[in-house]
């Protein structure tokens, strides 16, 4: 393999051939004028219903890309607001009256807290 | 006249209209005239018979340009028709010569030292004639990879094979070129 290797590097692309003198200058033009007559058909080739909607569907894609960036751009300048934003969350918890819990257990358990509060009664 | 610069894409849609396409096929006459002239010199070798064949790629090309409807390259479906017309005439040559179509187209090199347009030396005519022994696929895929440094996805295209087969077959090819070397000196 080596050796093949060796022959086809010394040989190069050359293959030895010629062509007479100034072939290929004018052969274009020669060419040209052995061309027969002939007529295009104008035929409208069918469009796929791929390549109509396409361009809406890039628009689409381009807007909702926008509209990523816009957002991501708005929380990652604005770290504030989003921390604002979870403390308004926390206090609206902490306020929210122990009544309108939704868990009933909640109510009972702190039911039997209050009582085990009360004062014992005193020994006589 | 100065040229202008030839832009495929543009090429086709004006081959596509009544009024342009002449002067189209002449920007396409230019662009690919001489790779296809050697493509098709180094199957057939000589020089009249392979400007015959040029000339007759072209003129199929120009009388089907209406088909050609720019969905493959322009120079893969020219190199589809040149290879075609080749084939086709170094068949009709074996029936002549009363050769077997199955048989290699070494007769095609046999007189490549007497050949006005041939000035290679030594080793480049024993080149030739190694390739002429291979089989006719194989030669033209060794010729479009060797010569043409052609992709091989391209090569695929073309000859409408994989391009696993065509890398197995520029293989064996050159392994058939190292012995005929060895066989030879």
């Amino acid at each position: 393999m080596k050796q093949k290797h060796d022959i086809l590097e010394q040989l190069g692309k050359d293959p030895g051939f010629k062509v007479p003198q100034g072939y290929f200058e004018g052969f274009t033009e020669k060419m040209i004028d052995k061309l027969p007559e002939i007529t295009i058909t104008d035929v409208e080739k069918p469009t796929s219903l791929w390549v109509k909607v396409r361009p809406f569907v890039y628009m689409a894609a381009m807007f909702v890309g926008v509209f990523c960036m816009i957002t991501m751009f708005k929380m990652i300048n604005n770290p504030a607001a989003d921390q604002r934003k979870a403390e308004a969350e926390m206090n609206s918890l902490l306020d929210k009256p122990a009544s309108k819990a939704s868990d009933p257990s909640i109510l009972n358990y702190e039911d039997s807290v209050n009582n085990n509060l009360q004062a014992p009664p005193v020994s006589k | 006249m100065a040229r202008r610069q030839y832009d495929e894409q543009d090429v086709i849609e004006r081959l596509h209209r009544q009024e342009t396409c002449r002067a189209a096929f002449g920007e396409v006459i230019d662009h690919y005239s001489q790779q296809l002239y050697w493509h098709i010199r180094r199957i057939v070798y000589d020089h009249d018979d392979a400007n015959d064949i040029l000339q007759n790629t072209f003129l199929k090309a120009w009388t089907n340009v209406d088909n050609f409807r720019g969905d493959a390259r322009l120079s893969t479906w020219l190199y589809k028709i040149a290879i075609n017309e080749s084939i086709t005439f170094v068949n009709k040559k074996k029936l002549q010569a009363g050769i077997s179509l199955d048989s290699d187209d070494s007769f095609l090199a046999a007189n490549l030292e007497a050949d006005q347009y041939f000035d290679g030396d030594e080793a480049q005519l024993k080149l030739q004639k190694a390739i002429a022994t291979l089989p006719e696929k194989q030669r033209i895929v060794f010729n479009m990879r060797y010569y043409d440094e052609m992709k091989y996805e391209d090569m695929s295209e073309v000859l409408g094979t994989s391009v696993g087969a065509l890398k197995a077959s520029y293989h064996h090819a050159l392994k058939k070129i190292e012995s005929f070397f060895d066989n030879n000196d």
